[in-house]
């Protein structure tokens, strides 16, 4: 079976994680991804060691998961010689990814303006962290700038409260998820016109996508949304502790449907009688009582006791996972949420899969992620370098 | 100038959040959207008022958001004649969408075996909650599941403590969003290949996606990740809180150079090479005690003052905004993240805008959503139907 992007070359010029996570989503779909690296670290998270207190062993999972099945090529851009190389691969190749910063590729010549003159037809794919114009858009960002600007954090935390800091990587992927989908909507355009373009995104423009119900409704209310206190939460849509210290999240929004099972499901006896809770009405009334009731239940049990019991019933209702627990999560294993890849060095590693399915060309997570500059000759010799070329430029240092 | 999508006409299948968000991605690129809703009440979207305590005031953004330049057309499935004309929809369709559950599109003859057998062009998007196969695929899903599903909820508490309510429709938004790039991995395939498919992802598929990161080198590892605690983190990438109970965010590297920037933008010159700051080792082992002295810094202005103070310096940081501080935030204008629509009887409000930029297509944000069943009159007359018949399906009350 062939899959979507076969023989779409893609030009990779990114860092950390909002650029790489943008390209290796067209890898996990067949796209050849030819990432460049500098001569003198290369990509800052290959000596990422621990994230959160999550030490990194032999298999560098940071890593690997934004650059499986990627080539790199190691080159000082600083070097004409090297330039003059990219040139002539952005000259064959369909997609230029990048999340540098603006006034640092124009500085590069990998703006671009120099490079759609080079190919007309390029797509060429930027994620900033602020947006390309007004008054931050020099600024640094990271993903956490852009939960915070955009408001999407305050969210996460009653008023007045300190909001949480959003786990690693969450904001860029959301980004980088969305950069992707303008990279598919340009190439599509492309096939049928032949023209290539500039496509962007933001970290402050995507998290504000990603939240933007709240956003218009605040806006046209004059009034801010904020987090919520669980004793202040509709009964129905809310996270209760059970006894071993564990959370079961329920999403029961449709209470009136699924009221007679949720009550069969957790024990609720002789609700039909009490007048305080018999009608979807008395219930959003007396929601406060109906919340002490329910912590009291679920206190009873245990998570997997709960897991147990709530298996049968189809109203929404989700266990607070750990991730470690997913490695074992039938539902994430029958559906290749996780997939076991064979790393040469660490062996059977469990990692996420493309997790989108396609049911004629489905995607693949890669083989292993390159090491620095292990494509470069390779590649050179493809556009039609010599070997003494290749050698001036080692010399040179423009390449590694 | 249009957008990509133009001439692209999609069949919209869907219900609340995921499904709707979608399908509006692919409207706000110029595709030609016709959402079907139920005769009885239509989208159960339509009837929200309040949203975490916000209320519409008459214009439902909730709803509005994500219906945008939809046409709505109301066809009960449940009589051969509805279905008729759904079958005639989907023969002149390029893509489907649906988030309804399996068993009921099955039921309704509007499955992906039924419909490709019609239509083997069609691109047929499927977002469910939890995956297609394993013991949870029919459990319903709400956006909070799939966080909660994925391990990320935990990751934005420390161990054990309460993680925080969700917000409305952040997972849906972001599960859409990576649906909506599967889609035009297969219409780009379709335009090579003349194939239609399914695609699918679900809630928790997306969020194992979006957290790989975390995902990964947990499982790996065998050790969870969880959210920090403001008195450990690492004092350059945390949150403060500011004179009037405000929050700002400081995402600043460790690095020497933008330490000393740091401290400048700061004012903390004095402590610059304080030996349990000034060298980048110490400064690492000594983050709490730099954390207390930076809480007491922040204390001491307002939020705006921060920002005043803060403006020209490039190292990233962001106050920690309010929706409704968005309307006036000179960053968001200059890049239209919000941009301003008039619709009659609701007067001006200021929407979240594309917020994804392609250079010779852009995209943009539509019409006002539709009345319920709008368009029926309009799309049948279309599909050759005449008068007579349009009446029949009315007084049978297939349609509206």
């Amino acid at each position: 079976m062939s899959m979507p992007l076969e023989g779409v070359r893609v030009l990779d010029l990114t860092v950390y994680a909002f650029g790489p996570r943008t390209s290796e989503y067209l890898a996990e779909m067949g796209a050849e991804v030819i990432k460049i690296e500098n001569t003198e670290t290369g990509e800052p998270i290959r000596w990422i060691d621990s994230m959160r207190e999550v030490p990194v062993g032999k298999f560098k999972a940071y890593f690997e998961q934004t650059h499986r099945g990627k080539k790199s090529m190691a080159m000082d851009l600083h070097h004409e010689a090297a330039r003059e190389a990219v040139y002539k691969l952005a000259e064959k190749s369909d997609v230029f990814v990048t999340n540098l910063r603006v006034g640092g590729l124009r500085r590069l010549g990998m703006d671009y303006d120099t490079l759609s003159k080079i190919n007309p037809r390029l797509v060429y794919a930027i994620g900033t962290g602020w947006g390309l114009k007004g008054p931050a858009r020099d600024r640094g960002a990271f993903e956490a700038t852009g939960f915070a600007a955009s408001a999407l954090v305050t969210s996460l935390a009653e008023p007045g409260s300190r909001p949480p800091l959003c786990p690693p990587a969450f904001g860029d992927y959301t980004a980088a998820t969305l950069l992707a989908y303008g990279i598919m909507l340009a190439l599509f355009h492309r096939e049928r016109t032949g023209e290539g373009q500039m496509v962007h995104a933001s970290l402050l423009g995507t998290s504000m996508k990603v939240i933007s119900c709240c956003i218009d409704t605040c806006l046209v209310a004059g009034r801010d949304m904020f987090g919520q206190a669980h004793e202040l939460d509709g009964a129905f849509y809310s996270m209760y502790q059970t006894k071993d210290g564990r959370w079961i999240q329920l999403s029961v929004v449709q209470d009136y449907r699924s009221w007679t099972e949720f009550c069969q499901a957790v024990g609720l006896q002789g609700m039909g009688d009490d007048p305080r809770f018999n009608s979807p009405e008395a219930r959003r009334e007396n929601n406060a009582a109906l919340i002490a009731i329910l912590d009291e239940i679920f206190l009873g049990k245990t998570q997997s006791e709960w897991i147990d019991v709530l298996d049968k019933y189809n109203f929404p209702w989700a266990p607070v996972r750990h991730f470690t627990e997913l490695a074992n999560d039938p539902q994430v294993l029958e559906n290749e949420y996780l997939v076991t890849i064979e790393d040469p060095e660490a062996g059977k590693v469990q990692v996420v899969g493309p997790a989108l399915d396609l049911s004629k060309t489905p995607g693949k997570v890669g083989d292993k992620a390159p090491e620095l500059g292990q494509h470069t000759e390779e590649i050179l010799l493809e556009l039609g370098y010599a070997w003494e070329e290749i050698m001036a430029m080692k010399e040179k240092g423009a390449i590694l | 100038m249009s957008g990509p999508l133009e001439g692209i006409r999609v069949i919209d299948f869907t219900i609340q959040a995921f499904g709707p968000r979608t399908s509006e991605y692919l409207a706000e690129m110029g595709a030609d959207v016709i959402k079907i809703e139920s005769p009885r009440g239509g989208e159960p979207l339509r009837g929200v008022d309040v949203l975490r305590g916000v209320p519409s005031y008459g214009f439902n953004s909730y709803f509005d958001q994500i219906h945008r330049g939809k046409k709505s057309m109301t066809l009960d499935l449940h009589f051969e004649s509805a279905r008729q004309a759904m079958y005639k929809l989907v023969e002149g369709a390029d893509i489907f969408v649906t988030n309804l559950r399996m068993r009921g599109l099955e039921r309704l003859g509007v499955d992906y075996e039924t419909l490709s057998r019609l239509n083997p062009r069609l691109v047929y998007a499927l977002g469910t909650g939890w995956g297609m196969k394993g013991p949870g695929r029919e459990r319903g899903g709400f956006e909070v599941t799939g966080a909660a599903g994925s391990g990320v909820l935990t990751c934005f508490v420390e161990r054990g403590a309460r993680p925080p309510l969700w917000p409305p429709a952040l997972g849906d938004y972001i599960a859409a969003t990576y649906l909506v790039y599967g889609v035009m991995l297969a219409l780009y395939h379709r335009e090579r290949s003349g194939k239609g498919q399914l695609v699918h992802t679900s809630l928790l598929g997306a969020f194992m996606k979006v957290a790989s990161c975390c995902v990964d080198a947990s499982v790996y590892a065998n050790q969870d990740m969880y959210g920090t605690s403001h008195d450990e983190d690492g004092a350059l990438y945390n949150i403060y809180e500011t004179k009037d109970n405000r929050f700002i965010q400081m995402a600043a590297m460790q690095d020497d150079a933008s330490w000393a920037e740091f401290c400048e933008a700061v004012g903390i010159e004095h402590i610059k090479d304080d030996p349990r700051f000034g060298p980048y080792e110490a400064r690492r082992k000594n983050g709490p005690a730099l954390v207390v002295i930076l809480d007491e810094v922040f204390l001491s202005r307002t939020l705006d003052e921060w920002v005043s103070i803060l403006d020209k310096y490039h190292f990233p940081w962001a106050p920690v905004r309010l929706f409704t501080e968005l309307a006036s935030d000179p960053q968001v204008a200059a890049n239209d993240y919000l941009v301003t629509v008039d619709y009659p009887g609701a007067g001006e409000a200021k929407v979240v805008g594309v917020n994804l930029d392609l250079s010779e297509t852009p995209g943009r944000v539509r019409e006002r959503a539709p009345e319920l069943g709008q368009h029926n009159e309009e799309i049948l007359v279309d599909l050759g139907y005449t008068w007579d018949e349009i009446m029949a399906m009315k007084e049978e009350g297939a349609i509206l």
